[in-house]
């Protein structure tokens, strides 16, 4: 069976060359199997991070519940603003005011 | 060139998820600004300050729905910035009107953003707020500002990035 492979042509500095040697035989692979893990990997992490957030999908679950409550966007944004009132009361408010009032000059 | 970063406040990501289109069936500026995000115009960077607030809402509003909502996130959490300490939401807070937002304000300085996104003008958008931002190098848009950046719309004079 023959593999489907295509040839690329690559120029790297010398001290990268000797580093991607050394990185090989380190872990005992050829130098042409570092370059493809080494690729494979960059493509991976690239296409990772150009993944968008599933805004749609969360509407489409949450939109048909804000309707059924007939609930406005005014008033949703003020429930989320006595969440974060809330939320800054209960884990925030005294930590931070006392670090705060020792860094006031005296 | 990597796309812009974007650091959504809770009110406007819930704006672009929930309202992305209004009773008439028009596109809403969050609309718009998904839309752009959809299409790669921008990157969104994402706090656990924020995330939680979600979380809370929807905990309280939409219990039926939450378990799923926090699954749709549940691939994306390692892309989510670190929740602020406590001496960094110290450092935020003489530049807000309301202590309760010094979290995000921190939040976002973490994600380094290069826009911070929110239509809280007595929050983000005071003098205070703004010198905050400019001295992480972060500028604060609403969503209108956010589509004046992109050449959506323009740019009106002294109205604070609100639409005319």
């Amino acid at each position: 069976m023959s593999m489907d492979v295509k040839r690329i042509t690559i120029r790297v500095p010398p001290v990268l060359h000797q580093q991607l040697c050394q990185t090989a035989a380190d872990q005992s692979l050829s130098l042409n199997m570092l370059t493809v893990r080494a690729l494979e990997a960059y493509i991976e992490e690239t296409s990772a991070s150009q993944e968008r957030l599933p805004l749609r999908e969360l509407g489409a679950l949450l939109s048909p519940a804000v309707e059924a409550a007939e609930l406005t966007e005014e008033e949703l944004l003020h429930h989320a603003r006595q969440v974060r009132h809330r939320i800054w009361q209960e884990r925030y408010e005294k930590t931070v005011q006392a670090l705060a009032a020792q860094q006031e000059p005296r | 060139m990597s796309p812009m970063r974007v650091f959504p406040d809770t009110g406007v990501l819930l704006a672009m998820i929930v309202f992305p289109y209004d009773r008439a069936g028009a596109l809403t500026l969050a609309g718009e600004v998904l839309q752009l995000y959809e299409g790669g115009a921008f990157d969104l960077v994402i706090g656990q300050a924020v995330v939680d607030e979600l979380d809370e809402v929807l905990d309280e509003r939409f219990p039926r729905h939450r378990s799923r909502a926090v699954s749709l996130l549940m691939p994306f959490t390692d892309r989510l910035t670190r929740w602020p300490t406590p001496l960094e939401i110290a450092a935020a807070l003489p530049f807000c009107s309301d202590p309760s937002d010094t979290p995000i304000f921190a939040s976002a300085v973490i994600a380094q953003p290069d826009i911070v996104l929110s239509n809280d003008f007595r929050a983000f958008h005071t003098l205070q707020a703004k010198a905050f931002w400019k001295a992480y190098g972060i500028t604060v848009e609403s969503l209108y500002g956010l589509l004046c950046v992109f050449g959506r719309r323009e740019r009106r004079g002294g109205n604070g990035g609100r639409p005319p």
